[in-house]
């Protein structure tokens, strides 16, 4: 689905990642980790393409109607309506603009690249209701602002409720787990393995191991100074946990 | 200039001064008065239509209400032009104006006596100059819901507030017109808990040119304002704000805050910010600040990242800076009415 070869990307003139790797079938799970500063949110933005973010070097090839294809120059919003997902580390508030507006609008857009009919306010109305439930939300958040005034547990949760509306075919969730309490964490979990079938991917980028109790993840990667030095099963994970990253950085 | 304007504002205009003058006027000027009491009094709903005399009728004085604004006066009670609302019980009530001269003049002056609330929608819609001033005097326990759009060109507004012990003011404004237009508050927190929060939006495009000043006069200990003040630039539109906040000596646990933000659609538009903060007390909770640009990137970026074209996005974000403020608007049941009027103008902008 995915596959990263030898990408360079500078942000305001330093570069962050350096020479990475990757490559993502679908139906996997892959968790970024590292320390902090080693790149991790720097590579999901990439993949995503904000625009700060440049690639000097390297390409991300995406698979795009059974056809790998060189996504560096793609405007991010066609590379969300080819499949590509964003989950927020710090999820913005848009003063003004309502949730329901944002959902619908952005849900509007890929039905019209998909071919698809326009669904009523009604339907997807009802649509969303389904996904509220699985996240243990209220109808209430549709009417706020989007994200003004949410806490961290509950701006988490609205990210993960586009996840389940837009249902990409990649889903890049940049520290999710950070800033939830263990009830919240349990609950995006169940958002994220309700999300997730054998035909879309997911890359978790995160500080912690606790997440991959809840998301089992197939790959673990470690991040350092722009690039991937090591690579295991959730197993490697387990032992940062009790090691740290000091055995990897200095070798 | 200055000084006069130190002088007067520092003399701490008092509700119950000018109540006790309205009081103090002869029977038939008080029963020409509450003529116009009554039917605010016999109807839930109100809809009055203010007609418009010409500045050349205005020369009887008996009674001057001078503000820090030279603009600004209440003059002669009984002149035509002049209406006084006493809101007795809580009230919905809806204004329009409309233009039937070269010059409009509207003075209305609202006392909202001790625990009454007042809803008020006013609607301004003139070809012509105008000059309307509104004074609002809040009694104890009071509480007035505002919003008043502007459709006209060329003109001022000036609102006086006094705001007493528990009372709280809310005012939403709204320069949706062509032309020159200038917009003053001027809040008088005279009571522990007064509360007010004013904010005001914009949309401005050709040659508009919007001026918005305000002052808000902390008098009192443990009073509350809140201000945010959002202008919408396009083309060759200038915008200017000149706040400020006063905290009077001793008026301690004061908690004011005041925001301006500018949002300019073309290289030709200009935005100019003054706000400041004159604080004589010690111990209060203060803030203001000033931001003049275009769209965030960063919430730029994320509509995007959801698929959302660059161009409704653009769209979509400037409609949200203003309808924030729509929001924020009180009464409730003016909101769709409201969202609709601002459409019209966004779309007048190309949004």
């Amino acid at each position: 689905m995915l596959k990263i070869e030898n990408l360079k990307v500078n942000v305001e003139q330093k570069t962050v990642l350096n020479g990475l790797n990757l490559e993502i079938k679908p139906g996997e799970i892959h968790a970024i980790m590292g320390p902090n500063g080693s790149g991790k949110s720097t590579l999901a933005k990439a993949i995503a393409g904000h625009p700060s973010y440049d690639v000097a070097q390297g390409k991300i090839d995406f698979q795009v109607n059974g056809k790998y294809q060189d996504i560096t120059q793609m405007e991010p919003s066609d590379r969300s309506r080819e499949g590509i997902f964003l989950g927020f580390q710090y999820p913005i508030e848009v003063p003004g603009v309502s949730n329901f507006t944002f959902l619908k609008t952005a849900y509007d857009a890929i039905c019209a690249h998909q071919d698809l009919e326009k669904m009523n306010d009604q339907d997807f109305l009802n649509l969303v209701r389904s996904k509220l439930e699985i996240l243990e939300m209220s109808e209430a958040f549709l009417e706020r602002s989007l994200n003004e005034g949410f806490s961290g547990g509950e701006k988490k949760k609205n990210e993960i409720l586009q996840l389940l509306l837009l249902n990409p075919r990649l889903a890049l969730l940049d520290e999710t787990d950070s800033g939830l309490d263990i009830d919240a964490l349990r609950v995006v979990s169940q958002g994220v393995n309700s999300f997730k079938s054998k035909y879309n991917s997911v890359v978790l980028v995160t500080h912690y191991q606790r997440l991959l109790d809840y998301i089992i993840p197939d790959f673990v990667h470690v991040l350092y100074q722009g690039r991937i030095i090591k690579s295991g099963t959730k197993e490697l994970a387990k032992e940062l946990e009790v090691k740290g990253y000091d055995w990897l950085t200095k070798e | 200039m200055k000084d006069l304007e130190m002088a007067i504002s520092d003399k701490h205009i008092k509700a119950q001064d000018f109540l006790k003058e309205i009081d103090s006027l002869e029977e038939w000027k008080r029963s020409a008065i509450l003529k116009e009491l009554k039917e605010i009094k016999n109807t839930s709903e109100l809809k009055t239509k203010v007609n418009h005399k010409d500045l050349n009728q205005l020369d009887s004085h008996d009674f001057k209400f001078q503000s820090s604004d030279p603009l600004f006066h209440f003059t002669a009670l009984q002149t035509p032009i002049t209406k006084i609302f006493e809101v007795t019980k809580d009230i919905q009530a809806e204004m329009s104006y409309q233009a039937t001269s070269s010059v409009n003049i509207t003075q209305n002056i609202f006392i909202i006596r001790s625990g009454q609330e007042l809803n008020l929608f006013e609607e301004n819609q003139s070809d012509h100059f105008y000059l309307k001033n509104t004074l609002f005097i809040l009694e104890e326990d009071a509480k007035l819901n505002h919003i008043s759009v502007n459709r006209s060109v060329n003109g001022n507004s000036h609102y006086l507030a006094l705001v007493s012990k528990n009372a709280q003011f809310s005012s939403s404004y709204f320069d949706l017109g062509a032309g020159t237009t200038r917009q003053t508050y001027e809040t008088h927190l005279n009571g522990l808990n007064a509360q007010a929060m004013v904010n005001q939006g914009a949309i401005l495009k050709d040659q508009d040119r919007s001026e918005t000043y305000s002052y808000f006069y902390h008098n009192s200990p443990v009073s509350f304002s809140h201000q945010l003040v959002k202008s919408i630039l396009d083309d060759q539109s200038r915008s200017l704000f000149r706040g400020r906040i006063k905290i009077a000596k001793g008026a301690d646990g004061v908690d004011a805050n005041q925001l301006n933000k500018n949002l300019l659609l073309s290289a030709k538009a200009h935005a100019f910010s003054q706000p400041q903060l004159e604080i004589y007390a010690d111990d209060v909770k203060c803030s203001h600040g000033s931001t003049t640009g275009q769209l965030s990137s960063n919430e730029l970026f994320y509509l995007l990242s959801r698929g959302i074209p660059k161009k409704e996005a653009f769209s979509m974000l400037t409609r949200g800076f203003i309808e924030d403020l729509v929001n924020k608007a009180d009464p409730k049941n003016s909101f769709s009415q409201l969202k609709e009027i601002i459409q019209s103008r966004l779309e007048d902008i190309g949004v």
